[in-house]
Parts: C-alpha cells; structure tokens; sequence
C-alpha cells in the first residue's frame, strides 16, 4: 500500500512543479510581449516624426516654385548690380586720381629738369622734389587700387553671368544644370571673399582663434574653390596628403585666417599655370612638431632674386607683369602674415623646366612650401 | 538655292579674346545657345597665331587686359589697344571689334574711332546685356 501512497505523492509533486513552472513561463512571456509591444510603440513615435518631418519638408518644397526662386535669384541679382555700381564708382575715382597724380607728376618733371639745368640750386626746389616723390607714391597707390579693383569686378562678372544663367535654368527646371551654376555662383563669391580679404592689413584682419582640426578640410575646400576654372584651362589639381599616425594632420589653427592663405596659394597655382599642366597640392610630415604642405605648378615663373620681394606688400613679379595676368601684389603677403602668426615658415623656389634662353618662353617648375606646427605655443 | 539656304543658316563666328575665360566663361553661353560659334582666344600671341580664323570671323569681342610681350615697347594705353591696332594696320582684318573690359581709364575717341572700335562694353555685364549689345553691332553691320 505504501508503494500507492508514494505514487500519488509524487504525482501530486509533479502537478505542483509543472503549475509551478507555468505560473513562471507565463511571466516571462508576459513581460516578454510587454517589452515588445514599447518596442513598437517606442518605433511608432519615430515613425510618426519621420511623418511629420517628411509633411513639413513637402510642405517647403511645394512653396518653393519656380517663380519664387526667380524672385530671390532677381532679388540677389539687383543687389549684386547695386554693389556693381558703387564699385564702379570707386574706380573711376581711382582713375581719377590716378590721372590727375600724372598729370601733376608730368608738370613736377618739367619742373625738375629746370631745376636741374638752374645752377643756383634752392631749398625751395627741393621742397617742388619732395613733392614729386608723393605723387609718384599717390600714382603708385592708385595703381595698385586699379588692380585690386580689376579683380572684385572680374569675380563679380562671373558672379552676375552665373546668377542670370542660373535665374534661366531655374524658370526651365534643368535642376542638374542649375546646381552647376549655384556651385560655380558659391565658389566665385568665395573667391571674391579672398580678393576682398587680400585688402585687409594686419589689424583689420580680425582675431585669430585657434582650435584643432584637420588641416584636409581647408586645402579640399581650397582646391574646390578653383577647380572650376583650372577644369577650363586643362589644370588638374590633385591633393594628397601623407596621414600622420594613421589619420589626416590634426592641425592647431586658426581655420578663417589660414583658410584665405591656402586659398591665395591655390589660386596664384592655377592663375600662373600655363594650360594642361598639373597643380599638385602635397602634405608629408615635418620632423615630429611639423606638418609640410607643398603647392606646386608649372607656368609662369619667379626669377631667383624675387624670390624674397614676391612677399612684400605690393610687389608683383616681373614675369608675372610681362604676362599681363593682374594680380594686386598683396595675396602673398597676407599668406606670409597668416602663416608666420601660426608659427610657421614658408619658402618658394622656382626653376626652368628647360634650356630656353628667354625667361619668359620658359616653363617653370613653381613650388610653395609651407611649414606649420601641430599645436600652437601657449599665449599669455 | 539649297546652297543659298546653307549659306544662311551658317553660323556666326566671335573671336572673344580674353584672359580671364576661365573665371567669365558663362558670360557668353546665351551667345552660344543662340547659335553663335566663340573661338576664344588667351592672349595676343594665340589670337596672331589664329589670324586666319579672325580674318573670317563675323565680330571680335575684345578684352584690353591681356598678355601681350611687346606692348611695353609701344606708347599704347592697353595690349588690347596694341593688338586692335596690329590688326588693323598690319593685317588689316576688317571685322566689327567691341572692347569688353573691366578697364575703366578714358580712351580717346579719335583713338577709337582709328582703330574701328563699334562698342564699349563694361565689365560686370549681365550676359543678355552683353547679347544685345553683339546682335545690335552685327545687325548695324549686316
């Protein structure tokens, strides 16, 4: 009989144990499907704001027609006409100026020669020389305004000719062809931006910030800025930098300041190239404190004893002036203000690519090298 | 009167001589899109090299801001001026010029009216400006 006894308690053992572990399933079912279903709600929420973000952006783009790009690109256009116009205006008072110091200069000369042929030779003329000089300094100046002047409103032109292009390729919706344009409007207005800065003097220029960042993302929007116009001279400009440990130069910098330099030095490459040869922007380490980055083209070159002057404010060099290519004389100075308040250094050299006796049917091998440290000196 | 007809729907030629192209360039595809063929021309020394394209060109549109070698050793106020001034008297091409140019200092009219110059257009332009102002001179010539 016990054997009986011992049966039924261990069935009723079983019905215990199994209610047991059911009572434990279910509850780990339970809580299972209640994750699931926060889950989904959690993904509903998401859902719901890609909805009402997608409503809003739909809702942008069925605003933006056609006719009321053609408004804001109209809009733009005038502005950039009025700004066109005053810019006129200031040159013609700078050739005003210009006129009226040689006209004076013209006079001051007849009046040098007589004080030359005058044997009794008096401080009073050499007062009428002195003068002479300030106005041979005034035309100077004013040359110097007219060249400056010939770049903003050569951007400018490609500014306005993109912007009314662009206005067409709107009202037609050729959108591929339109973002070519509103590119080529950015990068001239960029550019632009540089020939404007170039005007700026040491104190003008603003405060430097310095902050680490990779010094790529200066040089690729460098070489985008000019690459639409070396394209149509056959230039193609490639980029490579060396990594430092394994990734791109992080660079301490003032990314403002140092951006308007490296643009100057990408654009004197492509503007002094002659066409179908390489620009060719190179970065490699320095030692352990420095990173170097080279711009390197083959063009118009810099004769051995410029090679200090081309950085003095003003000076262009006289190849550069026999081609006729007008540059203010001041992009290179700015670039050498830039690079030495970074700590850096920079150097050019320029060498004949081949035995021509002339200097200006020679190709030349142009390299700018810069040198800057990886992290600032501490400033009190 | 096939061959008529071919003749007519030729092309008219610009020979744009200019430095900056690769900065202005846009500023005559309304030009090209009318149909106008632009020969485009960097300097005084390419624009001699392709004298006989300028002998049969219908306009030249011309910069005075350019690389021209020899221009110091002139008394003239610009290269473009020099060039024109090539052209005429040495080669005697007889196309209607248009100074295009940011180069806003006075040039005389005796000096413009020697050299045969129809306009003078102003740098910035806008680029229908500039389309109006060719198709008017060639109109005038035609």
């Amino acid at each position: 009989m016990d054997w009986i006894y011992g049966i039924a308690a261990l069935n009723t053992l079983a019905a215990i144990l199994a209610w047991v572990a059911k009572l434990r399933w279910s509850k780990e079912f339970g809580d299972a499907k209640d994750q699931t279903i926060k889950a989904k709600e959690a993904q509903i929420e998401v859902l719901k704001a890609q909805i009402d973000s997608l409503k809003s952006e739909s809702q942008s783009l069925r605003e933006l027609t056609p006719m009321k790009l053609r408004e804001y690109l109209t809009s733009t256009k005038t502005m950039l006409e009025e700004y066109n116009d005053a810019l006129k205006q200031d040159l013609q008072k700078a050739h005003e100026e210009l006129d009226s110091a040689r006209a004076q200069i013209g006079m001051m000369e007849q009046d040098y020669q007589r004080v030359l042929l005058d044997s009794n030779f008096q401080p009073r003329q050499a007062e009428e020389l002195s003068k002479i000089h300030r106005s041979l300094e005034q035309a100077s100046r004013a040359e110097a305004m007219a060249m400056l002047t010939h770049g903003m409103l050569t951007r400018l032109q490609a500014v306005i000719a993109n912007a009314e292009i662009l206005t067409e390729e709107i009202t037609t919706l050729n959108t591929e062809r339109a973002l070519v344009r509103v590119k080529e409007l950015l990068n001239n207005a960029l550019a632009l931006g540089t020939v404007i800065q170039n005007l700026e003097t040491e104190d003008s220029s603003g405060d430097y910030h310095f902050r680490r960042q990779p010094i790529a993302i200066l040089l690729d929007e460098a070489k985008h800025q000019y690459e639409a116009e070396a394209r149509r001279r056959s230039i193609d400009i490639t980029l490579h930098l060396q990594p430092v440990n394994g990734q791109l130069p992080i660079m301490e910098i003032s990314a403002f300041h140092l951006q308007h330099a490296l643009n100057n030095l990408v654009h004197n490459a492509v503007r002094f190239s002659w066409s179908r040869n390489p620009v060719k922007i190179i970065g490699r380490p320095a030692g352990t404190h420095c990173y170097k980055v080279t711009f390197e083209n083959y063009g118009t070159g810099i004769l051995p004893d410029e090679t200090e002057a081309i950085f003095q404010d003003g000076y262009r060099g006289i190849l550069t002036q026999s081609e006729f290519r007008v540059g203010s004389g001041k992009g290179l100075s700015a670039v050498k203000r830039v690079i030495e308040r970074h700590g850096g250094d920079i150097a050019v050299e320029s060498k004949p690519t081949s035995d021509a006796k002339e200097p200006r049917e020679q190709l030349y091998l142009n390299r700018f090298t810069i040198i800057l440290p990886y992290e600032q000196p501490k400033r009190n | 009167m096939s061959s008529l007809k071919g003749i007519e729907k030729m092309p008219k030629t610009i020979i744009w001589i200019e430095d900056d192209i690769d900065i202005i360039d846009p500023v005559v595809w309304p030009l090209e899109r009318s149909g106008y063929h632009i020969i485009r021309l960097g300097s005084s020394d390419e624009a001699l090299n392709m004298i006989r394209q300028i002998y049969k060109a219908d306009l030249i549109l011309l910069d005075l801001i350019f690389p021209h070698p020899q221009w110091e050793q002139t008394s003239i106020s610009y290269p473009g001026l020099a060039l024109l001034h090539e052209l005429r008297e040495v080669h005697h091409v007889k196309a209607p010029v248009i100074i295009f140019t940011v180069a806003n200092n006075m040039i005389s009219s005796n000096e413009l009216k020697n050299l045969s110059v129809s306009d003078i257009i102003r740098k910035p332009v806008l680029p229908s400006e500039l389309k109006r102002c060719v198709e008017e001179v060639l109109e005038t010539r035609s």
